[in-house]
């Protein structure tokens, strides 16, 4: 079925083609002059009287000029081919970063059973797969992520284009926990390119991996760190815990403690040289969260890996693997005044410092507002996605080139017909 | 053309003669009355020797019987040599395709040739071409028809070449034959007539006009010239009519002019038997 972007030029084409024959019809030619050696004895009066054809003559060359203008004016409307559609179709997202993979997969299995099913599937990237290559696919032991739910959209956007060409309708399934991180600001109008509502399956998120043995400090009890850090991790004190934090400089016994296990080491500044004077408001971010107070910078740089950055890009922590565990130095602490150290910035800022070693933190669950924002239809009046063509991309070219032909052989209908005649 | 087509013309005007319209001026015997008074075998006249008369042509019998001294005069006949002027303009190659009046006059001209020829008189050939001047010198030998014919073989009429300049190249000839449909310098050749004419030469214009020259069909209704694309006319019915008389009154006023120049004038229509036409022409 052929479908046309800009069908004006087809119409104004095949005005012209009017005209063109209005004209051909209309034309008035001088007869062709007949030798006659004696033409001087003929009465000289204008020789240039004229007469309308009593029917239609030259029909190839009028046929050919027609021609060449319905291909130009085809070729100038951007035609596609597509394909005659019937059936439903479902594109459905699938949060293999942060969703739990089992309820994912059966959910996506669900959808899948009698329905011409595409999947997009969304962890740090978004790709489009089958259903049969998520099955076999171990993506348990694939590290948790936030993927991005924008990229997925416009993924699962440009599916459509492909789909309606085949399909008379194509519903958008959503399997994922939705969390915020999963969520950013284009995501909501990247969302409206979709016409229809969304069908979001919730699915628990993966397990929280930030839970280890509990900790234990090595602290002063009335030190903040250690105020912010009992409202993630418990205290333990039978020598089993798999954290311990401590202020200054690392001891050997911590560094052999570290690597013996799959551990945490947190060090933090010492609270002699970091807590006077703190008058200054600054910004430490992390991968899951950003909090604002009273910092202050430490003169020794973080080692290893960075994980945190004051608002300035300097590194704020770092982490450098240790045997089996791993050294998390701090260049800042939390102002000891008032309850800055228990407040909810600080706690995610903690819970990303007491991750296990190269785990990520998912986050939290978008609001259920947001939630329902992404599930509603999109706004009325808005066109269904554009099927995408699927026949050649070349056919205006292939036109243009056959209106050219057909322009050559005009010109070679017309030479033979050729007279010193000229059109009235 | 081919020699084959010429055949049964050929064999049609064998046997005809074709006497000079004046007395031969030509000092080898032919077939044509000669000016000069001689001692060929066919007695004319006696008349009385006066001093200054040849001795030898003194009938010697007769002096010893009378004792009178007679001269004995005979005719004398000489030949006449002919020369064809063939006018190779365009406008001799109408109506195109087949029996235009280039054929026509080729026709006319190799029979006539061949008429002349058979006489034993020489026959020669100028046709002015675009591309340069045909020339054929007047013979006498076996072959000169057929030359001639094989010379008519390589033109085809085209341009507009005038015809009065050839005639200065035509030598002794005492005969000149003009096959010309006079659309070109007419009166520039008529002109160039008079000289010849007023040497006792012989001239003979033959006007050879198309048979739609004479009933030009209406057609698309827009006539022009082939050797002046200029002259571009519309032909209807009404400016046909008016065509027909101005056209036989040119025509009329050109065989009068040349009348009265002192040269033999004959029309050919194309569609007229060429057989038929040379025996009038030969005959006039």
């Amino acid at each position: 079925m052929m479908s046309l972007a800009a069908p004006a030029y087809l119409w104004g084409a095949l005005l012209a083609a009017v005209a063109v024959t209005a004209l051909h019809l209309l034309a008035r030619r001088e007869r062709r002059a007949e030798p006659l050696p004696t033409a001087r004895f003929v009465p000289d009066r204008v020789a240039t009287s004229v007469v309308r054809p009593d029917r239609l003559k030259d029909v190839a060359l009028l046929a050919l000029r027609l021609l060449a203008l319905t291909l130009i004016g085809l070729a100038a409307s951007r035609p596609t081919w597509t394909a005659r559609a019937s059936g439903t179709a479902r594109i459905v997202i699938v949060d293999r970063g942060a969703g739990a993979w089992g309820p994912t997969v059966d959910v996506v299995q669900q959808l899948s059973q009698g329905v011409a099913t595409s999947l997009v599937l969304v962890d740090s990237s978004a790709r489009m797969t089958t259903v049969e290559q998520l099955s076999v696919r171990e993506d348990s032991l694939a590290p948790a992520v936030a993927g991005s739910m924008s990229a997925a959209f416009v993924l699962a956007v440009r599916e459509a284009q492909v789909l309606t060409r085949r399909f008379t309708r194509v519903e958008l399934h959503v399997v994922s926990p939705m969390l915020t991180a999963e969520l950013d600001a284009a995501t909501l109008s990247i969302r409206r390119l979709w016409p229809d509502s969304v069908i979001i399956h919730d699915v628990p998120a993966r397990p929280n991996e930030s839970v280890m043995a509990g900790m234990e400090t090595i602290l002063s009890i009335d030190d903040p760190v250690g105020a912010a850090a009992r409202l993630t991790q418990p205290i333990r004190a039978d020598g089993r815990a798999s954290i311990r934090i401590r202020r200054g400089a690392p001891t050997s016994d911590d560094i052999r403690w570290v690597g013996d296990a799959a551990r945490i080491l947190l060090v933090w500044p010492d609270s002699a040289t970091t807590m006077r004077g703190i008058d200054t408001l600054d910004a430490v971010t992390s991968s899951t969260a950003t909090v604002t107070g009273y910092f202050r910078r430490s003169g020794a740089a973080p080692i290893g890996r960075p994980i945190m950055w004051w608002s300035d890009g300097a590194v704020a922590a770092g982490e450098a693997v240790t045997g089996q565990g791993c050294v998390r130095s701090v260049a800042f602490s939390p102002s000891p005044r008032g309850d800055a150290a228990i407040s909810f910035g600080v706690r995610r800022i903690m819970e990303r410092l007491l991750a296990p070693c190269g785990a990520t933190v998912l986050g939290e669950k978008a609001p259920a507002n947001a939630r329902g924002v992404l599930a509603a239809p999109g706004p009325p009046g808005r066109a269904t996605p554009v099927p995408a063509p699927d026949g050649p991309r070349f056919l205006p070219a292939v036109l243009l080139l056959a209106a050219g032909l057909a322009l050559l052989a005009e010109q070679w209908v017309r030479r033979p017909n050729a007279t010193p005649a000229v059109r009235a | 053309m081919t020699l084959a087509r010429y055949g049964p013309l050929l064999d049609a005007v064998r046997g005809l003669q074709w006497p000079s319209r004046r007395r031969a001026t030509g000092m080898l015997p032919g077939a044509h009355e000669s000016r000069r008074r001689g001692a060929s075998p066919e007695l004319s006249e006696y008349r009385a020797y006066r001093q200054g008369d040849d001795p030898r042509q003194l009938d010697w019998k007769l002096l010893a019987r009378t004792d009178r001294a007679f001269i004995r005069l005979a005719e004398e006949r000489s030949i006449v040599g002919t020369i064809f002027l063939l006018d190779a303009s365009a406008s001799m190659d109408f109506p195109r395709g087949g029996g235009n009046k280039w054929e026509a006059a080729c026709a006319l001209c190799v029979g006539m040739a061949a008429i002349a020829h058979a006489s034993g008189d020489p026959v020669g050939l100028l046709v002015p071409t675009a591309s340069g001047q045909l020339s054929l010198a007047p013979r006498t030998r076996r072959g000169t028809v057929q030359a001639l014919i094989r010379a008519l073989e390589q033109v085809h009429p085209s341009g507009a070449t005038p015809l009065a300049e050839s005639l200065a190249r035509i030598g002794q000839a005492q005969r000149v034959v003009v096959l010309s449909d006079f659309l070109g310098d007419e009166a520039a050749l008529r002109r160039a007539c008079q000289p010849l004419l007023a040497g006792r030469r012989e001239v003979h214009g033959v006007h050879v006009v198309a048979d739609a020259e004479l009933a030009p069909s209406l057609g698309s209704g827009l006539v022009e010239d082939p050797e002046s694309p200029a002259v571009r006319r519309p032909l209807t019915a009404e400016s046909r009519a008016a065509y027909v008389a101005t056209f036989a009154a040119w025509r009329h006023d050109v065989a009068h002019a040349w009348r009265q120049s002192g040269a033999a004038f004959s029309s050919v229509i194309t569609s007229e038997e060429p057989v038929r036409a040379i025996r009038r022409l030969v005959t006039t």
